[in-house]
């Protein structure tokens, strides 16, 4: 990969070391560069005018003054804003003295010495987050820690949907197969007959692949059949729904299985019909936050893994207040989960002993083995190797009681290893911090595989061209492209979506399975932009596409055709293919998802899509409202657009400080309605999509609907800072501040410099996690 | 076994928190009273082995209590004047299935199949049984009242039973459609049994190890860090509190010992027996359960009992004709081993004391041996071998019994009646006309 000079190697190359073995320590140069540019000699004149006139209330660094303006100045105007405000309001009660230049100047050092969020940065540099590991992260490291003995290697989905073999006969013999094909999804009914290619009325048929989980948490299996059914999911040894035996009426079976989303997990059912009055097949489920639905195709791949070893034990939730989860604090019942998690993972290892442990005749040779087998384990949790203290306290002593099996032993060793803090706090020493660690925990929230931790054997975690190729192929990983996945649901506010839900009289075709569509619809096309196009930033917002299945078509298309539908193009995803937006639209906020989902049941919501560019577009920050406010609909209004009364309702001054930034962004999007479809009217009136946004600099943006909007979004600097500081954090689970003030304006330059493109940004994030050192 | 909610509830009655309880849970409770509130414990075990017997070698010529065992029966010599033979009780249901399936899913029944997708040599196909099986039935019963309320209510062993689910394998439900598998693994059923205990020695066995970690970690480490560190000492130490105040402990040096090892396969059958009903006896002795079922393969098995000299199947050889003198020695010898694992398992009760000292546990315990068929060539579910040992119900033992073909019905409410469950009737209603056989109390 060709690429402009990044931080890290600019970062190695300032602070004149060299990389020596792998995870050495750069020195903390990022914060030698210091902000020796961001006070300007203009500035004085501010600094005198605010001491003179303002200091004796607000302080002298704008602390705040008890008994006079106790609030410290700090806050979210833009500079521009606080310009206005202190032009027209400041010095209180007379604001006629600063005015002007003045004005102007006071504003300048006010905004530049504490009260922008630059500058609080600068007084008050964020500092690297001691922490754990996030509950996600424990399950899946665990799981991959043990898995790696089973033979499991992570795989990507290949062709979506099941291979299908079909048997003219209800036992599966080779001679009487007729039919093999890919099958989209298991939901058939095929009545008094049979299906393609079968000759009687008996048939049998074996569908094999892997179920795609999304998301992390329990799932419900449901195979609805007339016929004898058997379900496998994640496990070779135990059907998961054995419904071999038909019996009565007898026609649906419901089972719960915890999964860890963004991995692959190995699926067949075997069917067969025999003298049943009747031949149907149906696979089910209900995801963590979903509807029963048919499981679809975008969930079935025919890529076939080894089983994964998920703990059953359930965490409670980490604390997400900065939108994505992080391990910052600790809890009872997280101590407990950790308990209950590592003895589980200790009772998988004695089940299956002889499968992490091979078996030897002799008993000093399986004593030697199983040592070995926890001394892996140790260093993998550990991130490091043993030392002499620890060998005896997690190995030896366990070891010691010769009364006790050797399968006991390593159930005890195994739990004591991963209950121990040094696998659940992170960075504890020097000696753990290591880049194939940091990298795993950033891309796959998981430990590093073999691959990687031989690259970081071989010093290919060194030198930059050879670390690029290194994470490229960590971004190949399944695990990398759930994570980026769940980057832009946070990004987008998808969770913010769940039970999306429309006036059943208005919309009756307004379902949760469509809403469900919806979801898939855009996470489709993320994928796509991210990782199969040109995976340049600005695309979000330029283009011209929606991924659509037939339903979704159907509902949002006003030229949808039915026959122009059929089939599975070039280009279509499981059964979601690129086709125009309906509205002639550009980029992904007029989605219907985010359009629907950003609406109240019965109308648009201009506050709510406002909000949400405003906020997670943008990367403006907003104060929340002093009270909630049902939408207005008083008797006057009967005749009223939205945008009428949302202009009506937010029309007092105290509203407006927000509201003058949010409702012109939101009626951009006036021409969608509730449920995301495009509209030229709105209670009789034509729709007005014209809006205006001023930058932080004062400028003043015009615009007419959401194509123009989209269209400055996408050239827009904020928007580009916001989203690579999102993507750093969501990633790193660490302040970008952290890693120096100038990080994120170099990280930007980055981007910029490399055509926006998203994975070169990704990769960059990686190797700024795993070779900077942050402020500790 | 009790639902997961159930146990939570339970848990919380006795104040555990979330994480050591599950690991508190289900510990025996060694040296229980035997005598709850005037009623003495009450145990039933039935035994189960395929194919139907050789009559002439099973079924004692003489009725009363004058009675001689034939050379299947005679392992049990020592135990005649505790036993009942009952000849004559058929298993009259009818409907889908062949006399295999039938003779399986509605032998504790008493009930028929559903219609199903599963086909025999004759007959329809069938699915699983329409009713609960006696055991479950009583189970219920006594998991109702806190006084005779175990642990598991009932266990399922199995030795060497085929990895399937079919009609053919499986003799116990839970209700309808609702078959339960039996555990034929020793390994399996001792993690079940003793599992919690297990994990409770491993919670135990890292709290030091973990605390000195914790220790040591926290000193090397800054302020912020420390804070988090200290919470988590905290919290450990709580729960060490709470696995300190929980149940009494058990010696673990006082659990069944297994040997090490035996792979669950045809082969080691005769070990395997052995475990299983060693575990057996030990969960009925802790008071874990007082219904068991011990099911010796399916039906249809097809056990090759090599130690006897005997290569076929069983299940083949129990076609064979009554002429075929060679196949019918065979058959004999089977079903004798058959019931020498009835007796190591009635030796057993005999000699272990119950734990509170009043007498030996095959004073409380009944089991019931008793098979699919009548007879394997034929495949007749009349005459199906009801052989009962112990004590604890109040049955007149030591008596061989002839019945003019009564529907075993009766027998499952007899045993439901003994235990104080006063069933109207069982399975299917009109099988159960007759209600309880009186002969059984009555000398």
């Amino acid at each position: 990969m060709v690429s402009q000079k990044s931080i890290f190697e600019s970062s190695r190359w300032l602070a004149g070391f060299s990389l020596v073995g792998g995870f050495s320590l750069v020195g903390g140069f990022l914060l030698v560069i210091g902000w020796a540019l961001c006070c300007p000699v203009a500035a004085e004149d501010g600094r005198k005018i605010y001491l003179t006139q303002c200091a004796e209330c607000h302080g002298e660094s704008g602390e705040g003054v008890e008994g006079a303006s106790e609030q410290p100045l700090r806050g979210v105007m833009t500079l521009f804003e606080l310009e206005e405000y202190i032009e027209g309001t400041m010095p209180e009660g007379n604001p006629g003295d600063c005015v002007g230049e003045n004005a102007k100047q006071v504003a300048r050092f006010v905004y530049d010495s504490f009260y922008s969020l630059e500058a609080r940065n600068r007084n008050n540099p964020p500092r690297y987050v001691f922490s754990r590991l996030t509950s996600e992260q424990y399950r899946s490291s665990v799981a991959d820690l043990l898995s790696a003995y089973l033979g499991r290697q992570e795989k990507r989905p290949q062709e979506h949907g099941l291979q299908a073999t079909y048997y003219d006969s209800r036992s599966m013999q080779n001679n009487k197969k007729v039919n093999q094909r890919i099958d989209a999804a298991i939901d058939f009914d095929f009545g008094t007959g049979a299906p393609e290619k079968v000759t009687g009325k008996e048939f049998a048929i074996r569908w094999s692949g892997s179920l795609i989980a999304v998301e992390s948490g329990e799932y419900e299996l449901i195979v609805h059949s007339a016929n004898s059914v058997r379900l496998r999911l994640n496990n070779e040894r135990t059907p998961l729904v054995d419904a071999n035996v038909v019996s009565g009426d007898r026609s649906e079976y419901r089972e719960k299985i915890s999964l860890i989303g963004g991995r692959l997990y190995d699926l067949t059912i075997d069917c067969s019909r025999y003298k049943e009055k009747e031949g149907f097949v149906q696979l089910r489920w209900v995801r963590p936050s979903g509807v029963e639905e048919v499981i679809p195709a975008w969930n079935l791949t025919t890529q076939r893994v080894r089983s994964l070893p998920v703990l059953e034990t359930r965490f409670p939730p980490d604390d997400e207040s900065y939108g994505y989860p992080r391990g910052i604090s600790i809890s009872r019942e997280w101590s407990d989960a950790v308990t209950r998690g590592a003895m589980e993972a200790g009772q998988l290892v004695s089940r299956d002993f002889e499968r992490f442990v091979p078996r030897s005749e002799n008993r000093a040779e399986r004593k030697k083995r199983a040592i070995q087998f926890c001394r892996q384990i140790a260093e993998m949790a550990f991130r490091r190797e043993l030392s002499k203290q620890e060998q005896e306290l997690y190995l030896e002593a366990n070891f010691r009681d010769q009364g006790q099996s050797l399968r006991e032993s390593t159930r005890r060793t195994v739990a004591l290893i991963l209950e121990s803090p040094r696998f659940l706090y992170l960075d504890l020493d020097d000696a753990s911090t290591r880049p194939a660690f940091t990298l795993a925990r950033t891309f796959w929230d998981s430990l590093p595989d073999s691959r990687l931790l031989a690259a970081e054997k071989s010093r290919q975690l060194v030198d930059g061209d050879r670390v690029d190729r290194v994470l490229v192929k960590m971004l190949e990983d399944q695990r990398a492209r759930a994570k980026i996945r769940s980057f832009f649901v946070h990004y987008f506010k998808l969770n913010d979506l769940k039970g999306l839900v429309k006036d059943r009289s208005v919309h009756p075709e307004f379902s949760e399975s469509l809403v469900a569509d919806l979801k898939r619809s855009l996470l489709i096309q993320i994928d796509q932009l991210v990782w199969e196009e040109t995976a340049s930033f600005p695309q979000l917002f330029q283009t011209k596409v929606f991924y659509l299945n037939q339903e979704l078509a159907k509902f949002y298309d006003p030229k949808f055709d039915d026959a122009k539908f059929n089939g599975d193009p070039e280009g279509s995803i499981a059964g979601f293919r690129p086709v125009f937006q309906p509205g002639g639209g550009r980029g992904l906020l007029t989605h219907p998802l985010l359009m629907s989902g950003f609406a109240y049941t019965q109308a648009s919501s201009p506050i709510h899509r406002g909000v949400f560019v405003a906020q997670n577009i943008l990367g403006r920050r907003l104060n929340p409202p002093p009270d909630a406010f049902p939408p207005f609909d008083g008797e006057i209004a009967r005749s009223w657009t939205t945008r009428e009364k949302v202009v009506h309702q937010t029309q007092p001054i105290s509203c407006q400080r927000c509201h003058g930034l949010i409702n012109p962004l939101g009626f951009a999007f006036e021409n969608y309605d509730e449920v995301g479809r495009i509209r030229r009217d709105d209670n009789g009136k034509k729709v007005d999509t014209g809006g205006q946004y001023r930058t932080r600099e004062g400028k003043l943006i015009k615009y007419e609907g959401g194509d123009e909007l989209s269209a400055f979004l996408a050239k827009a600097k904020p928007v580009r800072q916001h989203f690579v500081e999102e993507m750093f954090q969501y990633l790193v689970k660490q302040p970008l501040a952290a890693y120096g003030p100038e990080a994120a304006d170099r990280l930007v330059n980055y981007f910029e410099k490399n055509n926006q493109d998203i994975q070169k940004l990704i990769i960059e994030i990686g190797k700024i996690a795993a070779f900077c050192p942050p402020n500790r | 076994m009790l639902s997961k909610n159930h146990r939570r509830s339970f848990l919380k009655s006795l104040g555990a928190s979330s994480a050591v309880a599950p690991f508190l849970w289900n510990l025996p409770e060694l040296g229980m009273a035997n005598i709850v509130s005037g009623r003495k414990k009450q145990r039933l075990v039935f035994m189960f082995s395929p194919n139907g017997i050789v009559p002439r070698n099973f079924w004692p010529d003489e009725q009363g209590r004058d009675f001689k065992l034939k050379r299947i029966l005679a392992p049990l010599e020592k135990y005649r004047e505790r036993m009942l033979v009952l000849h004559g009780v058929c298993n009259k249901v009818r409907g889908d299935g062949d006399s295999h399936m039938r003779g399986m899913g509605c032998l504790l029944t008493g009930i028929e199949l559903f219609p199903g997708n599963i086909q025999g040599g004759s007959h329809t196909p069938a699915g699983w049984s329409k009713g609960i099986s006696i055991d479950q039935e009583l189970k219920s019963f006594l998991q109702k009242n806190p006084e005779t309320r175990t642990r598991f209510g009932s266990l399922e062993f199995g030795v060497v039973v085929p990895d399937k689910a079919d009609p053919w394998t499986r003799w116990v439900f839970a209700g309808p459609n609702r078959p339960i598998a039996p555990l034929d693994n020793p390994y399996d059923m001792f993690e079940k049994m003793y599992g919690k205990l297990n994990d409770r020695e491993t919670l135990k066995s890292i709290l030091d190890p973990l605390r000195s970690e914790l220790k040591a970690v926290k000193s090397a480490m800054g302020a912020e860090g420390k804070g988090l560190i200290e919470q988590h000492e905290a919290f450990v130490r709580e729960m060490e509190l709470e696995i300190q105040r929980g149940p009494r402990e058990v010696n673990p040096k006082a659990l069944p010992r297994l040997e090490q090892g035996v792979k669950n396969e045809n082969d080691n059958m005769p070990q395997l027996s052995r475990m299983q009903v060693d575990l057996l006896v030990n969960a009925l002795q802790t008071d874990m359960t007082r219904v068991a079922t011990l099911q010796y393969t399916r039906s249809v098995g097809s056990a090759r009992l090599k130690l006897l000299g005997i290569e076929e199947g069983h299940h083949a050889l129990s076609h064979e004709s009554d002429r075929d003198k060679e196949a019918q020695e065979k058959l004999t010898k089977i079903d004798t081993w058959f019931c020498e694992q009835l007796k190591y398992l009635v030796d057993k009760l005999a000699s272990t004391p119950e734990p509170d000292g009043s007498g030996m546990m095959l004073d409380n315990t009944t089991v019931v041996w008793t098979n699919e068929l009548g007879k394997g060539n034929s495949h007749t579910l009349d005459n199906i071998p009801f052989v009962l040992i112990g004590g604890g119900l109040n049955f007149q033992m030591g008596r061989s019994l002839k019945f003019k073909r009564i529907a075993h019905n009766r027998l499952l409410m007899s045993l439901a009646h003994a235990f104080g469950h006063h069933l109207d009737s069982f399975g299917n209603p009109r099988l159960s006309e007759g209600g309880v056989i009186s002969d059984l109390t009555q000398a």
